[in-house]
């Protein structure tokens, strides 16, 4: 009985790295398909395509982690992941800072428009003044 | 020479592992030499120069921290010749660097926004003003223009009435022309009118002629509305039938007086040969014509009398109302004495008839005949009417006669 234990735990001991090591690239692989879909996803909200290089590096970098990882290079895998994560979080703040540049430039827009409205009911102020004007005198 | 050739061997020993050495020193010092710069931390270096870091350290002081550890460790693993390690720091330092520029960038759109709204703000608020200043003005102009309006239909309307006045004017012009030219027009017809009641087409007829040929010009001028040239005309046609009256009336003055005076003469006749006891006759003497009344004598006065008998001088009251009839005051009378031839001087046969005529005359003028009207004379035997060698003869040519005179 001992013996057959101290087998299973033999076998068990030999076990754990293997199952380990496949559960670390189950998990990177997740990772992997998590930052693929974040990629579309990004590149769906940048219809602007102010972003698409950063978008495509990052998808390259990722081609590249899948790559690593079916070689097995885990450590390199997982520093690919961090950096397409950072890249992730950049490209939503850059696209964000898009959005609001844009928005800031309809804004910008507006007030364009809206002092060209302003300076024409001006002028139209000081045409219905001349004309008020010469009324009175006529009158 | 032994030693000399020890001493040359020791020294091409020395030189070979001198050479050596320096061989193996600069093998060593390649193998150590510090690898070229990744080109990912050469953009990192550029990304840490960019002007808008201060910003971005200011606002993401956290990420430009790890970014600024990644550039350390970037550049330490490139010194140390790692080059896979020195870009991967390089690309997270990038990547850091760049999310707090965007968050650097996305607070200077926000700023952007902000004042781009305030901006707005002001802006549709001294729009509002000044549309309200507009609105304004506009709706004083419309007041005003309803006023130019009114004054120009005011001015319009008096144009109007005058235009009216005027037209009116011109019409009660034309009128008054017309009725101008109408009345000289009338005058004119008038005055040939009156040129025909003293037969001007007889007495002047080349003037009435001519009065009336232009009498018929005024007329059509008038019909055709050429009213100043109508009354030139009727002026003139007026003047022309004045001169035929003028021109005619003596000759139809005399013409119809003649007539007139044939017609009352006819009447004095027959009347006077209505009255009992005398007879009545006419006679042209000249160029006068008489009615002669004879009252025999011895119906007035008593054998050789000059006064006329008591009673029988009733005989002059019927002739002295027929010198009193009005038809007849403008025939001259004479009352004129006769005798016959014989009885004595002639002288005083002319006395005696000359005394009957004045007897008779008293008698009428007592009778009321006026007195400028008779003359008496005596005409002795000098006009018989009957023979005198009979005695019924010189009977009758004892008379009286009253004599009414006319043309």
């Amino acid at each position: 009985m001992t013996r057959y234990a101290t087998m299973f735990l033999f076998l068990a001991f030999l076990a754990v790295p293997v199952m380990a090591r496949a559960g670390e690239a189950d998990d990177l692989q997740r990772q992997i398909d998590y930052l693929k879909q974040t990629t579309t996803d990004l590149e769906r909200q940048d219809d602007q395509k102010s972003v698409a290089s950063d978008i495509m590096m990052m998808r390259a970098w990722l081609d590249n982690g899948w790559t690593l990882r079916s070689q097995e290079k885990y450590d390199e895998v997982r520093i690919i992941l961090d950096r397409c994560e950072a890249q992730a979080n950049m490209v939503r703040q850059r696209l964000t800072a898009a959005k609001l540049s844009a928005q800031a430039a309809v804004k910008e827009d507006e007030v364009k428009r809206a002092r060209g409205q302003l300076s024409r009911t001006k002028k139209a102020l000081e045409n219905a003044k001349i004309q008020k004007a010469r009324l009175e005198g006529k009158v | 020479m032994k030693t000399a050739v020890i001493g040359r061997s020791a020294m091409t020993t020395v030189f070979r592992a001198s050479l050596l050495c320096v061989f193996a020193a600069s093998l060593l010092s390649l193998g150590c030499a510090t690898p070229p710069k990744p080109r990912e931390l050469d953009a990192l270096e550029k990304l840490r120069a960019n002007p808008e870091m201060p910003a971005a350290r200011k606002k993401a002081p956290d990420l430009c921290k790890k970014a600024d550890k990644a550039f350390g460790a970037a550049t330490d693993k490139w010194h140390s010749n790692d080059l896979n390690e020195s870009v991967n720091h390089a690309l997270l330092g990038q990547i850091y660097y760049q999310h707090a520029l965007s968050l650097a960038d996305q607070d200077k759109s926000n700023a952007r926004i902000a004042e781009a709204e305030d901006a707005l703000s002001a802006t549709a608020e001294e729009h509002e003003k000044v549309q309200k200043d507009l609105d304004d003005t506009n709706e004083k102009i419309g007041l005003l223009q309803k006023n130019v309006h009114k004054d120009e239909e005011m001015k319009a309307l008096e144009a109007q009435m005058a235009a009216d006045k005027k037209a009116n004017d011109d019409k009660l012009s034309q009128e008054k022309l017309r009725a101008e030219t109408a009345d000289k027009v009338s005058d004119a017809e008038l005055a040939v009118k009156t040129a025909e009641t003293v037969n001007a087409a007889k007495y002047a007829p080349e003037l009435y002629k001519s009065a009336a040929q232009i009498l018929a010009k005024a007329q059509n001028e008038m019909q055709a509305g050429q009213m100043q040239q109508a009354q030139s005309s009727a002026g003139i046609a007026k003047k022309t039938a004045d001169d035929a009256a003028a021109a005619a009336k003596p000759g139809y003055s005399r013409d119809s007086q003649t007539e007139e005076s044939r017609k009352k003469a006819d009447g004095l006749f027959a009347e006077a040969s209505r009255i009992p006891g005398i007879t009545a006759r006419r006679d042209v003497r000249g160029s006068l014509q008489r009615i002669i009344i004879t009252v025999p004598a011895d119906t007035l006065f008593t054998k050789k009398q000059t006064v006329l008998a008591p009673g029988r001088d009733s005989v002059l009251n019927p002739i002295a109302d027929l010198i009193k009839k009005k038809d007849y005051q403008d025939f001259p009378v004479q009352v004129v004495g006769h005798t016959d031839s014989k009885g004595g001087a002639q002288s005083a046969l002319l006395a005696m008839s000359g005394a009957r005529a004045q007897s008779v005359f008293n008698a009428l003028v007592t009778r009321g005949v006026d007195v400028r009207r008779l003359m008496a004379s005596g005409q002795g035997g000098a006009e018989p009417i009957a023979d005198g060698r009979t005695a019924a003869g010189r009977a009758s040519n004892h008379r009286v006669e009253i004599v009414f005179l006319y043309q």
